[in-house]
């Protein structure tokens, strides 16, 4: 059972200075535990000239459905589960900071700071995976942490003319902690990525055709490699002896810089009524490979690996045409 | 073919054309592969000597051998002070020479250093303690004993019982268990009327059937079950296995059963709960790796103590 209330009001301090104010309470009822929440919420805009503006904000928010996702790279494997009388909401708080300037029929440039700080975050803990839970002992297989996440943006958004587009920059830091991951040491999200770049530029040809061009560059996503091995014979311990694989720390490898371009064309047609678009183009028109993950090969029957352990790289997606119709009415 | 279904063999051609493009390549990584490194691997208890094991490490794409050093200098410490240093002996066990000291026995609650030098890999050591023990309040047989005949004949047959084993958690500390089940060994021999038993002084472990491997349980890769009590604490802990012996022929062997409980330092569950998920992680997609721990300083490996409590039940 969740319910929830909202009080929100516009505040106009002086002709310049405007506020939004807003607090929400929530509840959450699980089998055994009740849970309640008030989430202050204010943002607040100065115009210190006509065509700038600052703003910041604060807020802190709860949610009480997780998203069950693994902290480092593979395919990505989410599930959203409850909160439950032994998992506790997530919640978070994050402040912005910014300013924003518009230049009339040319563009708009936007530059932002923030720090978010999230709390009772769930992961599967190490050795647990999508393949070994089910609706009973998903709640033993997880484990609660912190994360941070903050950087800076700036946004460029050109919307006037026949070629408009926009760029944006991301300079960021995504962190987690887990009792039960990397030994509970603080390692890099499988998120963090450092700079990320995306450009998007559409540039129109009379009334019927389009052609949209987007690039996007980010830094490798962070990943765990194994370094070194020894076997774990340990005296006192008759019986079996295993091969203990040293990764270091979590997520402590970068794999190559993730960048791509896709272009496309779009021809729209039809009447007032009805509108038709045929568009049509290629992801990753240069073929990038751009790896998903990487693994040790141990075998040597593999026929890509015939001199014994190498490191394999498994990418997905290269240059992939698309079609699509749309109709609108 | 129709034009139809010439589109579509050309369609599929296309989906195969890109998976196969969108699939493994081998690649070098420009990773420069670490150096080895010394390995410590010893796990100590009250009342027994000192036991540790010398290895070397190799990078993770080195396909060498594994190399076990029988000519490091090891020594045990309090503190700065020498407390013995520790000479090889070969251990049948093993196959191979472990260190070991020659009277020096550990103490509870007394932090002790180990400190190797070996070849000319980096200096390594590592300090921990043994934690109090905790008793064990039962053991008991649940229920009646079934044998499971191993041969045709029925003349070996293997036992499978359960089996409850309680105790009473500490409250307020955190705690860590390593629970063992186990029976001795017992050479019969029979002259004339009488039937002589004589203990080998090997300790065989009983297979756990069912045990469940969701947390605070993990079942150990090698023997028994690991136990963390952080949702339980304080709590009585009392655990029911269905358990397994060997396949034997006499069942006059089984005199008692036995209850093993450690009570390992944080490093002991750490190192050993990280070790046994390595070993059942299975290769898959969705999995991630499992960091081992290591509290060896410049080097890998464990160095960690424990403390036990047993407790026994007539077999039959």
């Amino acid at each position: 059972l969740e319910g929830a209330v909202y009080l929100e009001d516009e505040w106009q301090i002086t002709p310049r200075l405007h506020a939004n104010i807003g607090l929400r309470a929530s509840l959450w009822q699980a089998d055994e535990k009740t849970y309640y929440n008030l989430q202050p919420r204010l943002a607040a805009t100065y115009d210190l000239q006509p065509n700038i503006q600052l703003k910041a904000s604060y807020s802190y928010m709860s949610q009480y459905l997780h998203l069950l996702t693994t902290t480092g790279i593979g395919l990505p494997n989410d599930l959203w589960v409850p909160t439950t009388d032994r998992v506790a909401p997530q919640d978070s708080w994050q402040i912005v900071a910014g300013v924003e300037y518009r230049r009339n029929k040319f563009f708009d440039l936007s530059i932002e700071g923030y720090f978010k700080k999230l709390n009772n975050v769930i992961t599967y803990q190490e050795g647990s995976s999508l393949t070994s839970i089910d609706a009973e002992n998903w709640e033993n297989n997880v484990t609660t942490g912190e994360g941070w996440a903050y950087g800076l943006e700036i946004f460029v958004d050109k919307n006037f003319g026949r070629t408009t587009g926009w760029l944006s920059y991301t300079l960021a830091w995504s962190l987690r902690q887990f009792d039960r991951v990397n030994l509970g040491q603080t390692f890099p999200f499988r998120y963090d990525r450092r700079h990320n770049l995306k450009l998007v530029l559409i540039h129109r040809l009379g009334s019927n055709w389009e052609l949209s061009g987007n690039w996007v560059y980010g830094t490798g996503l962070a990943t765990t490699l194994p370094i070194s091995e020894y076997q774990a014979s340990i005296p006192g311990f008759s019986g079996r002896s295993e091969l203990a694989i040293n990764f270091g720390e979590k997520n402590s490898f970068r794999l190559p810089n993730y960048h791509r371009l896709d272009i496309g064309a779009n021809y729209s047609f039809g009447k007032n009524t009805k509108s038709h678009t045929l568009s049509f183009g290629f992801y990753n028109i240069y073929n990038r490979r751009n790896p998903l993950y990487y693994r040790l090969s141990r075998g040597t029957r593999n026929p890509l690996n015939p001199r014994g352990k190498q490191y394999i790289e498994v990418s997905l997606l290269p240059i992939t045409p698309y079609f699509s119709y749309s109709i609108e009415f | 073919m129709s034009r139809r279904n010439t589109y579509r063999f050309l369609s599929l051609l296309l989906c195969f054309c890109l998976f196969g493009q969108s699939c493994e390549r081998v690649v070098d990584l420009g990773i420069e592969e670490e150096q080895s490194r010394l390995v410590v691997l010893s796990n100590f208890e009250p009342d027994s000597l000192f036991k540790l094991s010398v290895s070397r490490s190799r990078s993770a794409l080195s396909s060498e051998p594994l190399e076990y050093i029988d000519n490091a200098i090891v020594g045990i410490y309090e503190g700065d002070v020498l407390l013995e240093e520790m000479v090889t002996v070969f251990e049948p066990l093993l196959g191979r020479n472990i260190y070991t000291t020659r009277q020096l026995k550990p103490m509870e609650g007394i932090p002790y250093t180990v400190w190797v030098k070996a070849l000319d890999l980096p200096d390594v050591s590592s300090t921990d303690v043994i934690p109090p023990a905790v008793p064990m309040t039962s053991l008991e047989i649940v229920g009646t004993p079934r044998f499971l005949p191993i041969t045709p004949d029925q003349q070996t047959v293997q036992v499978l019982l359960r089996l409850r084993a309680t105790f009473q958690d500490p409250p307020g500390e955190r705690n860590f268990y390593h629970l063992n089940f186990f029976y001795k060994d017992i050479n019969i021999q029979i002259d004339g009327e009488d039937t002589l038993k004589q203990e080998t002084g090997i300790i065989i472990p009983l297979t756990l059937q069912d045990t469940p491997n969701d947390l605070p349980y993990l079942s150990h890769y090698n023997q028994g079950v690991l136990i963390d009590d952080e949702r339980s604490d304080g709590e009585q802990m009392s655990f029911e296995f269905e358990a397994a012996t060997r396949p034997v022929g006499r069942l006059e062997i089984f005199d008692y059963l036995f209850v093993e409980l450690r009570s390992g330092s944080t490093a002991y569950y750490d190192y050993h709960s990280s070790l046994t998920l390595q070993s059942q992680e299975t290769d898959t997609i969705f999995s991630e790796p499992i960091i081992l721990f290591n509290n060896i300083v410049e080097g890998y490996g464990i160095f960690a103590g424990y403390n036990t409590a047993l407790d026994s039940v007539a077999a039959f």
